[in-house]
């Protein structure tokens, strides 16, 4: 866990929450609003995955203060003033890489134990 | 929108206010407007949706509110990394009774129900007691008011004040130091091209005299903008003021649309008013008969709004002199020959 005030490396955040992964890839394709990214993170998931609007802001806060995210200009065509828009910060972008390669490492230590079969042989 | 919807809107909005009170200050000041129209988009998917639907919608909010706004108050970090989960003792002891109770998610589910609406009750309890006794109305001696209501039969006595009964009530000889009336509403703010849906107040010209208010800019409304030929004037509210014009002083003077029409900003109301009605978040203050000139839906879209005795729709509100208490404001009302109620605003 880094420390507060330091700026954290992306391995010291892993593993990362579920929700906060998917928050991150919910805004892969450019910014969004809170309830954009509710129903993004559902609709990737196969509604697996639902983010209350109260763990949403809060997973955000935490996640802005650490760098993985950023607030985003307001579109020209948003008329509601409330709304804010996040973007996903490089450092974001390494987070949910270095996530996705620790959860690739993980399905390999399976792949090699025997429990699962190789990726090719499954499909 | 129906007048129906709208009102159960701004009822939502007014319960997700009191659920946001789960969070510290700081967070709600930070992300409480995106969280509110967050919260409302996600409402209105539910809104023509069977009780049972809407119901499970407020309980998994309610839940979710409080159980993030105690974290939000608790931790100081950990929030985005999953549990390690790899030590003994009390971390393995808590895996393991998530797992037991996964197998028992009806009793997972009447557990957490029971939480949400006891920790939800309390929270809305513990709101109601900061806004009724540790931050009163902020208007000039409270304990001088008192609504008014039309009597409405002896199963519904208190109902609202229709306008013509208000206005023949006004000019009554009743004694009372003055009679106001209001009624709480939404319509759309358009100002610079951004437009928002606000709350607003449609007031009687004395409204803000008899609260005892003093404007901080500007001024506030006046019995003229409610009898004169030209009603198009709005007071904004601080939070408005600061928000939506950062506080420009410019702001008095400058021409914003509501719903469509343009209406002159006439002044900002005193910090920290935000309508009379318990929970009201009130934004703009309009004269009652703009309102039905503006409106698109709603109680003031009928054409005889101000006119017909039947729509009882305005709350009224009394101040009084010294010593006047319910029962003689009563008996004084009697006298005037029309049929209302009164109960001390002071008591709730």
């Amino acid at each position: 866990m880094p420390s507060p005030g330091s700026s954290p490396s992306a391995a010291e955040l892993l593993p990362l929450k579920n929700e906060v992964l998917h928050l991150l890839l919910s805004l892969l394709d450019g910014p969004l609003h809170g309830y954009a990214m509710m129903q993004e993170v559902e609709r990737r998931t196969g509604g697996a995955v639902r983010v209350q609007t109260g763990a949403l802001y809060r997973f955000l806060h935490r996640m802005e203060e650490d760098g993985l995210v950023g607030e985003s200009p307001r579109p020209e065509d948003e008329s509601d003033e409330r709304r804010r828009y996040y973007r996903v910060t490089a450092f974001g972008r390494a987070a949910a890489a270095a996530e996705l390669q620790r959860m690739r490492a993980l399905v390999q230590s399976g792949v090699e134990a025997g429990v699962l079969p190789p990726a090719a042989e499954e499909a | 929108m129906s007048a129906g919807l709208a009102a159960r809107e701004r009822r939502s909005r007014r319960g997700h206010a009191l659920l946001l009170r789960a969070f510290p200050r700081s967070f709600r000041e930070r992300h409480g407007p995106a969280m509110t129209a967050t919260f409302m988009e996600a409402w209105r998917v539910v809104a023509d949706a069977p009780l049972r639907t809407r119901a499970l919608f407020w309980t998994r909010t309610a839940s979710d509110h409080v159980v993030q706004g105690l974290a939000v108050r608790m931790s100081g970090g950990g929030v985005l990394q999953a549990s390690r989960a790899t030590g003994v003792g009390f971390a393995t002891d808590l895996l393991l009774a998530v797992r037991a109770l996964r197998r028992a998610p009806g009793f997972v589910a009447l557990v957490v129900v029971t939480l949400a609406l006891g920790i939800g009750a309390n929270v809305a309890v513990l709101s109601l007691f900061d806004a009724v006794l540790l931050h009163p109305l902020p208007v000039a001696e409270p304990e001088h008011l008192f609504a008014v209501h039309e009597a409405l039969g002896p199963a519904a006595r208190r109902g609202g004040v229709a306008y013509p009964t208000y206005r023949d009530l006004r000019g009554a000889p009743t004694g009372l130091a003055g009679l106001a009336a209001y009624f709480d509403d939404d319509l759309e703010l358009e100002e610079e091209g951004r437009v928002e849906r606000t709350e607003v107040s449609v007031v009687s010209g004395d409204y803000f005299r008899v609260l005892g208010l003093e404007p901080q800019r500007g001024r506030l409304l006046v019995p003229t903008d409610e009898t004169g030929s030209d009603p198009a004037v709005v007071v904004l509210s601080d939070g408005l003021w600061r928000r939506r014009f950062g506080a420009d002083p410019g702001a008095v003077g400058s021409t914003v649309h509501l719903n469509g029409t343009p209406v002159t900003v006439v002044g900002v109301a005193p910090r920290g008013f935000r309508g009379v009605s318990l929970g009201s978040d009130v934004e703009l203050w309009i004269p009652l008969p703009l309102a039905p000139r503006i409106a698109r839906d709603g109680i003031f879209a009928a054409e005889d709004a101000l006119t017909h005795r039947g729509l009882k729709i305005l709350n009224v509100v009394a101040r009084v002199g010294d010593g006047v208490t319910p029962s003689m404001l009563q008996e004084r009302l009697d006298r005037s020959r029309l049929a209302a109620d009164a109960e001390s605003v002071a008591d709730g």
